[in-house]
């Protein structure tokens, strides 16, 4: 009966898609140089900070102003649901000729709730393909990949 | 309705066999019979019990359930578990045990079945108290039958042996259903849903085992009773000067014993423990100390294997090292429960260690749960009225391992955050909790159970 249902399953389910994001990690090696970083730290204090590097080829084609406008107003970014105001800090961010690097910053007070964080990176970067991604929080820590091709994160990268 | 009791109900006795090596052959196979079934189809009926607690980490990474949602399914389960133990003990007393425990098995693999299309939370909380309930048909039909082909001088050895069946399901379903959901290479990488299909093929299996080999009462086959067959007088004797009224009236008296009380609650508050190291324990292992799924779930699989040396040990020592004097081995076993957990949430997340504790933790864990949820209370309470002090606490600790569940993942859930990506129309979502105040309820627990069943340090066994 098992063996039926995984067979079922098996025939009706996975396509190249769902594959590549269960065997991930098989691939994953084979695209570092293309990938974005995210990391983002949560204090007990109600800190948090984020660091965003990018490779050009993320970029590329893209004006310098295009650029700006996008990683100027943190609603492109990252956004906060939180219990308080949180005072937002400066974004800063730099283009080379390796890529961008982006830093957040945001103050929620100690015992803040933070809720949520939406990162909208990939409504506005169209190359971006991959962001690894690494969050600590005060409890615990989680290293991630999200994919456009997967609908759910990648807890197994390597 | 009718027709279902009567498909039920024990069988006519049959008309007596007079061969005595045909009486003493058939005797042999259907004892063997019992102890097997019931070890093997008991175990293999947990892994419908505590599938949900091996896929609860899947489901919610996957945001089919938040983690308050989880616990309240949970609790459902140890809620119609606490219902079943009163309900279905009653029952089993009239049923024809093979039929009844098949039907719970069969009944309990369609609810698994039921979980994995359920995305709605009433619906799979339907399921789970079902499920609870059905699961309660397993331990009285076991128990009837071990008592009907068991005679009462070698009872305890059968039942000893059939009290391991527990920790053969809970390995299995730690470890096999582990197996099939954990990523590869450690696992088979499967959907959630099979974490609900297997165990639910493996309770069909184990039904057909039942209600092919698991046998009646003897005297449904024109078998003697097995205490007449063993000439174990003892027990022969006692039968005869039970009467119904005097049992009642007996039974009663068990609720007016204050120490019963306060043993019910120390159970009460360890169950909540126990339930939430087993339930939340593997969650905890990945969310908090980053194991996978596969190490986290072979953890807590460490804790419950222990556990059987546990039991026996806490017996032994009780016996032997404190002259039959429970609390002094409560506090012993009750230490090594607790001081293992500071260990465990507060310790390094080093692996090894991390076994350890949980080792000691089963260990005592298990030898408290023996006293607490039996021995001791048998050794306060009418000893003919030993099943109705069973049913007390029983009642007592299932309700307080279900209330658990849910306050913790009410506590997990009010803890939670969500990073979330978009990306267009669809969105990813990690989500991270907190388990520090889960963890001190869970530890507070263990303490308030060590300090009542403390209280009675001075109470001595009745006749």
């Amino acid at each position: 009966m098992v063996l039926l249902m995984a067979a079922l399953l098996g025939a009706c389910g996975e396509d190249n898609g769902v594959d590549y994001c269960k065997n991930h990690y098989a691939y994953h090696s084979d695209h570092l140089a293309s990938l974005g970083n995210l990391t983002i730290e949560l204090s007990d204090a109600g800190d948090l900070d984020g660091n965003l590097s990018l490779p050009d080829v993320v970029l590329h084609g893209m004006a310098d102003d295009d650029v700006s406008r996008i990683f100027a107003g943190a609603e492109n970014t990252f956004t906060l649901q939180t219990e308080a105001t949180c005072e937002v800090g400066v974004q800063r961010f730099a283009r080379t000729a390796e890529g961008l690097e982006a830093t957040f910053e945001a103050n929620c007070g100690p015992d803040q709730k933070i809720g949520q964080i939406s990162v909208a990176l990939f409504d506005h970067l169209e190359a971006l393909e991959e962001l690894v991604v690494a969050v600590t929080t005060p409890a615990t820590s989680k290293r991630f990949g999200i994919s456009r091709q997967c609908d759910g994160p990648i807890f197994r990268l390597e | 309705m009718k027709s279902l009791f009567k498909f039920f109900a024990a069988g006519q006795d049959a008309p007596r066999l007079t061969d005595t090596s045909l009486i003493d052959e058939q005797f042999r196979y259907y004892r063997r019979n019992v102890i097997v079934v019931a070890i093997l189809c008991y175990g293999l009926g947990y892994v419908c019990r505590l599938a949900l607690n091996v896929v609860k980490k899947p489901m919610m990474d996957a945001g089919i359930f938040t983690p308050e949602e989880m616990g309240f399914i949970g609790s459902m389960l140890l809620y119609g578990y606490a219902l079943g133990k009163f309900s279905n003990g009653l029952l089993a007393d009239y049923a024809n045990v093979k039929r009844f425990f098949a039907a719970g098995l069969f009944l309990s693999a369609m609810m698994n079945f039921g979980m994995s299309f359920s995305t709605v939370v009433w619906l799979s909380a339907l399921f789970w108290v079902l499920n609870g309930w059905f699961q309660g048909f397993g331990a009285p039909s076991c128990a009837v039958a071990l008592a009907n082909w068991y005679s009462n001088n070698e009872r305890g050895r059968f039942y000893g042996l059939w009290s391991t069946a527990h920790a053969i399901g809970e390995g299995l379903t730690y470890l096999g259903i582990a197996l099939l959901i954990a990523l590869p290479p450690k696992g088979m990488g499967l959907p959630w849903q099979f974490g609900f299909w297997v165990p639910a093929s493996i309770c069909i299996l184990a039904a057909v085992i039942v209600y092919r080999y698991f046998p009646d009462r003897p005297r449904t086959l024109g078998l003697p009773s097995v205490a007449e067959w063993r000439n174990d007088g003892g027990e022969k004797a006692r039968a005869a000067a039970h009467n119904a009224a005097s049992i009642f009236k007996d039974q009663l008296k068990v609720i007016g014993i204050p120490s019963m009380w306060i043993i019910a609650l120390a159970s009460s508050s360890m169950y909540i423990t126990r339930y939430a190291v087993n339930s939340w324990g593997n969650v905890y292992l990945q969310e908090i100390r980053g194991f996978d799924l596969f190490d986290a779930n072979f953890f807590i699989f460490l804790n419950t294997a222990a556990g059987i040396l546990g039991c026996v040990a806490y017996g032994y020592l009780s016996d032997k090292m404190f002259n039959a004097r429970r609390p002094p081995a409560n506090l012993l076993f009750g230490l090594m429960e607790l001081l293992p957990l500071f260990v465990i949430f507060y310790g390094p997340a080093n692996p090894t260690i991390l076994a350890i504790a949980l080792v000691v933790y089963g260990f005592g864990l298990s030898g408290i749960l023996a006293s607490l949820g039996g021995l001791f209370a048998l050794d306060i309470a009418p000893k003919k009225v030993a099943g109705a002090a069973m049913g007390f606490i029983g009642i007592f600790s299932y309700i307080g391992a279900g209330m658990q569940d849910y306050i913790s993942g009410k506590l997990i859930y009010d803890s939670e955050m969500k990073v979330v990506f978009s990306m267009g129309d669809s969105t990813a979502t990690v989500f991270f909790y907190d388990y520090s105040t889960p963890i001190l309820f869970w530890i507070g627990a263990s303490v308030v159970s060590m300090v009542l069943a403390g209280s009675l340090w001075k109470v001595r066994a009745s006749d």
